[in-house]
């Protein structure tokens, strides 16, 4: 299930990452952190997803809201092809750097 | 509960996924690396799957000598280019493997156990086959 959350995390950053570039924000470093909660019941899928977003650089908030925003709406293969039941949220955190 | 963190790395889309206990494992987000994100999907339902079939034909007492899990995307063409189909093909060597007694261990990990597999999306159409290779 951990492998489920680095393809998830990963799909998320890959497009991201680019999106930050290509609006030319001084980009220095990012990551994702995410945790998994399961149902109680047989087969354990997924419950819920919590994402934190941690970007680092000078980056205005409302760019990165909208990079997270394409992210999830339009590119990221991987959370479109989960399950639709899983509560999925998003945070992020900026880190002048 | 299951937890993960991802970093970028470098310049090209290089990524490191960490997990609490094993080695991080890189990730391809351009042309070289390890498996892509979606490649990677596929490895934790078919890890996830042959997991719990490995270890149901083991209770059973068969004598397995190995055992392999082949799976198989298909996305839809238009972005987000999610799966629409996956193909999982099953390979189980060993000595006197009864047919159905495979068929019902994969069963039971597609219907009841395999958490991976409950939490893809519900119209992706799953596949799946299954051959024993009589082995000493």
């Amino acid at each position: 299930m951990e492998f489920v959350l680095i393809a998830l995390g990963g799909c998320f950053l890959v497009y991201t990452v680019p999106i930050l570039q290509k609006m030319r924000v001084n980009l220095v470093d990012a990551e994702v952190e995410l945790k998994g909660e399961l149902v109680a019941e047989d087969p354990k899928r997924f419950k819920r997803i919590i994402t934190v977003y941690r970007v680092f650089g000078d980056i205005p908030e409302e760019k990165l809201k909208r990079a997270i925003e394409l992210t999830e709406e339009k590119y990221c293969r991987v959370l479109h092809s989960l399950n639709k039941d899983i509560e999925m949220e998003t945070a992020y955190e900026i880190i002048k750097a | 509960m299951p937890k993960a963190k991802i970093k970028w790395v470098g310049e090209g889309l290089g990524f490191l996924g960490e997990v609490e206990t094993g080695a991080p494992l890189a990730l391809r987000g351009g042309k070289e690396g390890g498996p892509s994100p979606m490649e990677l999907l596929l490895i934790a339902i078919a890890g996830c799957s042959g997991m719990d079939v490995i270890s149901i034909l083991e209770k059973m007492k068969l004598k397995v000598r190995r055992f392999e899990v082949e799976i198989e995307g298909e996305r839809a063409s238009d972005h987000p280019k999610r799966y629409k189909k996956i193909e999982l093909l099953y390979r189980v060597y060993g000595k006197g493997i009864p047919e159905e007694r495979v068929n019902h261990a994969i069963e039971l990990s597609q219907e009841k156990y395999c958490g991976a597999l409950a939490s893809l999306r519900e119209d992706i159409e799953i596949k799946s086959r299954f051959e024993i290779i009589e082995e000493d």
